[in-house]
């Protein structure tokens, strides 16, 4: 059977290790799989398990929460890490980050789905990140290591790579906001711009 | 509400061959039978969602979509059905590229629109909105279902106008009233949704103890309209709309103090509330965990970036496009020969009346006509 054109492209992101746009391709194979003919001997089935993943990489839970209604019973019962998996996205539904990490890091994993576990890790701690350097301005480390998945030493170190100050007594991070500014770029481009808005508003 | 006493043979090959038929069908020809095309779309439609097959439809419908429209800013039926399946299959993500589509054309003729089309899309929309957490939009398209100019109230509309009242209760926290072109059938709307209202009323108030006792006095009607998930999200966002009001007084504010305020039970609940909307960016702030305080922040931020341009620059392009269509259409009502017939008729009765009791007859006719012009604008 000709394999769908979706799951080639799935099986080359999953292979190159770089998950961007991996949510879409899963989409567009669930919707290729939903169009067999009903009478087909061995239909392709869509890949739950890593399209789950894929929207939990971006943190998108509304689409996990969605996917997890569609999905088949029998996919489900069928696939253990799939019901582990989904654990994990109910913890980050509630915002239960240490539960979320406690589960990714502790459950034994198949070989084939480590990259994307990892990759599912990465993300989380790197929205932690700036998600307490946005929001706060004195941190207990406690606190900090629990937001973000880490140990406490863990988290000190990332915090000196970060440059987040110490406090004397040792357990209060003051992170601080690493905010880029663009300045704008103007070119003749703008000025045509500028000169066709004041044409407009004259007339 | 079809019912389908078909074999199971008979099904099936009926949605195989129209989803394959869907797919490879020729633009001009469909065009040619409009109705028959959309007939065999809603049929299509129906079939599968009683059969449990609607995941099936829906890269086949919006194929035949995008070739049924005159123009990717025309509104057809099968925008109906693309956004019903959409819902029922629960693939929300689907709906979007159709959503993102700005409809402002309807060609009844040329794709065998009806007004029941129309309301259904926008109110499907809506509720794909609600799904993805897009209330704002949501509010837009509930509010278009809702002002549809109409002397007699729809079903359709008033399930509209309770979603649109709960959504604008969870943005605004008070219900935004309708646009002057809105029909004269509020009135009518509000009192068969008077639960709503009796809800929002309440709500406005911010008074946890009165809005859940209003919520489990109603909650069999809200539980028939399945609006209860709704009424309970609008419920989570009361302690939200308390501490967003907060930041418009103070400048910093104590954890505890924040916590008594919202009526939140402990400055632990109170911290990890601010921090999910410092998350979701409802509010700009920051924790001070040593002191127990927070620092709200001026909303302006430091935005003069080139991001910041290119976001001005869009919106200029977005008014001046929908001015040169307004420009277009305000012409094209102008030379209409329905328009000018009536103008000329007033214009006549005027200058007759003007003769007979001797008015200046230019300045008359200016006025007339000037008038004429803003009303039909």
């Amino acid at each position: 059977m000709a394999e769908l054109s979706a799951a080639l492209e799935i099986k080359r992101i999953l292979n190159s290790g770089n998950f961007t746009g991996l949510a879409k391709v899963c989409e567009a194979l669930e919707l290729e799989c939903s169009e067999a003919p009903p009478t087909a001997v061995a239909p392709m089935e869509p890949l739950w398990f890593v399209h789950l993943a894929a929207y939990l990489v971006e943190s998108d839970l509304d689409n996990a929460r969605f996917l997890w209604k569609r999905t088949p019973p029998a996919a489900k019962a069928a696939n253990a890490e799939l019901q582990q998996l989904w654990e994990v996205a109910r913890y980050l539904w509630s915002k239960n980050y240490p539960a979320a990490h406690h589960a990714l890091a502790t459950v034994q994993w198949s070989p084939e789905v480590v990259p994307l576990i990892a990759a599912i890790r990465s993300s989380l701690t790197q929205r932690a990140v700036q998600l307490v350097s946005n929001a706060y301005s004195s941190i207990s480390v406690n606190h900090a290591a629990n937001l973000l998945g880490l140990s406490p030493p863990e988290t000190i170190q990332l915090a000196e790579e970060l440059g987040w100050r110490l406090d004397h007594s040792g357990a209060m991070l003051m992170p601080r906001l690493s905010q880029q500014w663009h300045p704008p770029d103007l070119d003749l481009q703008h000025l045509n711009k500028l000169t066709n808005y004041v044409i407009f508003l004259d007339s | 509400r079809v019912t389908i006493s078909l074999d199971d043979v008979y099904w099936r090959d009926f949605l195989l061959q129209v989803q394959q038929f869907l797919k490879a069908c020729s633009k001009a020809q469909i065009l040619l039978a409009p109705q028959k095309f959309a007939f065999v779309c809603r049929k299509f439609v129906e079939v599968a969602i009683a059969q449990q097959q609607s995941k099936r439809t829906i890269r086949a419908l919006q194929s035949a979509l995008l070739k049924f429209q005159p123009s990717p800013e025309h509104l057809t039926p099968l925008h109906a059905d693309f956004m019903q399946v959409c819902l029922v299959s629960k693939c929300y993500h689907a709906a979007l590229p159709i959503l993102q589509q700005e409809i402002l054309e309807v060609n009844p003729a040329a794709s065998a629109l009806v007004p029941r089309d129309l309301l259904l899309y926008f109110y499907y929309a809506g509720m794909v909105y609600v799904g993805l957490k897009k209330y704002r939009e949501a509010i837009d398209s509930f509010q278009l279902c809702i002002t549809a100019p109409a002397t007699a109230l729809s079903a359709i509309v008033l399930e509209a106008y309770k979603k649109y009242v709960l959504v604008c209760l969870i943005v605004h926290g008070q219900v935004v009233p309708l646009p002057k072109y809105a029909s004269s059938l509020q009135r009518h709307m509000k009192a068969a949704a008077q639960p709503y209202s009796d809800f929002a009323t309440a709500y406005v108030e911010k008074d946890l103890k009165q809005v859940n006792l209003c919520f489990t006095a109603n909650y069999a009607i809200f539980e028939k309209d399945t609006n209860v998930g709704l009424v309970k999200q609008c419920i989570a966002c009361i302690a939200k709309k308390k501490i967003q009001r907060l930041t418009l007084i103070y400048l910093t504010l104590s954890l505890a103090d924040i916590a008594e305020n919202a009526k939140l039970s402990s400055a632990q609940e109170a911290e990890t509330h601010v921090l999910r909307m410092i998350e979701a960016g409802e509010i700009r702030a920051s924790i001070d965990q040593m002191n127990g305080m927070v620092c709200f922040h001026e909303d302006s931020a430091v935005q003069d970036g080139s991001d910041m341009v290119q976001k001005l620059d869009s919106h200029i392009a977005q008014v001046t496009s929908l001015t040169a269509r307004l420009q277009r259409l305000h012409e094209s009502i102008s030379s209409d020969p329905a328009y000018l017939q009536k103008i000329s008729v007033q214009d006549r009765q005027s200058r007759y009346d003007a003769e007979e009791m001797g008015f200046d007859v230019l300045n008359e006719k200016a006025a007339f006509s000037s008038k004429a012009m803003s009303f039909d604008m």
